[in-house]
């Protein structure tokens, strides 16, 4: 069953009172945290979080399609490893598929 | 030194009694198996390395079912298990501008706006969210997420990557 929705959603007060501070300052600065189950907030968008996985801080950028996410599905906590010189998945910075 | 190869595929078991060979596609375009007519079937763990000719390929689910020349039962398929179907690097697919593929950023220097080193591309981590690309440099490691917001130029030619990091990603 889904949370109710007079409460809102979930978002750590700390943290969030952080972000806002940022984005009054107008200042770009990674944020550490470890609330994997804060939700992401419209307010969040342009910022980097550093989300820990258990073991270390997976830095974020977050864009408008991750908020209403919970900040844990973007910081995995089991690693991949694939072929390191395969003709597979490309990495692009621009983000296209 | 020896050729740079880039793996387009696995062989992951025999397929009947004619020396088919069921090869999991290790690259996005499984299709290639079908216009490649000669590759080099590579076993890393003692990198062995040995070209052979494609005589027929065709797709079978996710997988490809490879013939090879000099390949005709299932002993000879069954000895060929778990050895890399590659190609020479410079027959890899082009991609689109502004794509990459990993094993072509690795090596590659990465620079802040400012000039400042921060290391070398070590490999790619496929986060949830973006790529992270793993830099080496000063006894430590840095996971730079591939925005256009943070990564500002990559010149392959040149072997280097400029980013505008924001503060505190390099101290993470």
């Amino acid at each position: 069953m889904g949370r109710s929705l007079k409460k809102g959603p979930y978002i750590e007060e700390k943290l969030l009172a952080r972000i806002e501070e940022l984005n009054r300052s107008r200042q770009k600065k990674v944020l550490k945290t470890w609330s994997r189950r804060s939700t992401i907030a419209p307010e969040f968008v342009g910022h980097t979080l550093a989300v820990h996985n258990g073991k270390k801080f997976i830095p974020v950028y977050v864009t408008e399609n991750m908020v209403g996410h919970r900040l844990g599905e973007f910081a995995l906590t089991r690693t991949f490893k694939a072929h390191g010189t395969s003709e597979k998945a490309a990495t692009s910075p621009t983000g296209k598929a | 030194m020896a050729e740079r190869l880039v793996v387009i595929g696995e062989i992951t078991r025999a397929h009947g009694l004619r020396g088919e060979l069921r090869v999991r596609p290790l690259t996005d375009h499984p299709e290639r198996f079908e216009r490649v007519t000669e590759c080099v079937l590579w076993d890393t763990a003692r990198d062995r390395r040995e070209r052979h000719r494609i005589t027929a390929a065709r797709r079978q689910g996710d997988a490809v079912l490879v013939s090879i020349e000099g390949c005709a039962s299932a002993e000879d398929a069954g000895a060929l298990v778990g050895r890399l179907v590659a190609l020479p690097e410079a027959e890899a697919l082009p991609l689109a501008p502004g794509r990459f593929y990993p094993w072509q950023l690795e090596g590659c220097r990465v620079l802040t706006e400012d000039g400042r080193e921060v290391g070398r591309v070590t490999g790619i981590e496929r986060g949830a969210a973006q790529d992270l690309w793993v830099v080496a440099g000063a006894g430590r490691e840095h996971l730079i997420p591939a925005v256009p917001e943070i990564v500002l130029e990559v010149d392959l030619g040149a072997r280097r990557v400029v980013i505008r990091p924001p503060d505190g990603l390099l101290e993470l």
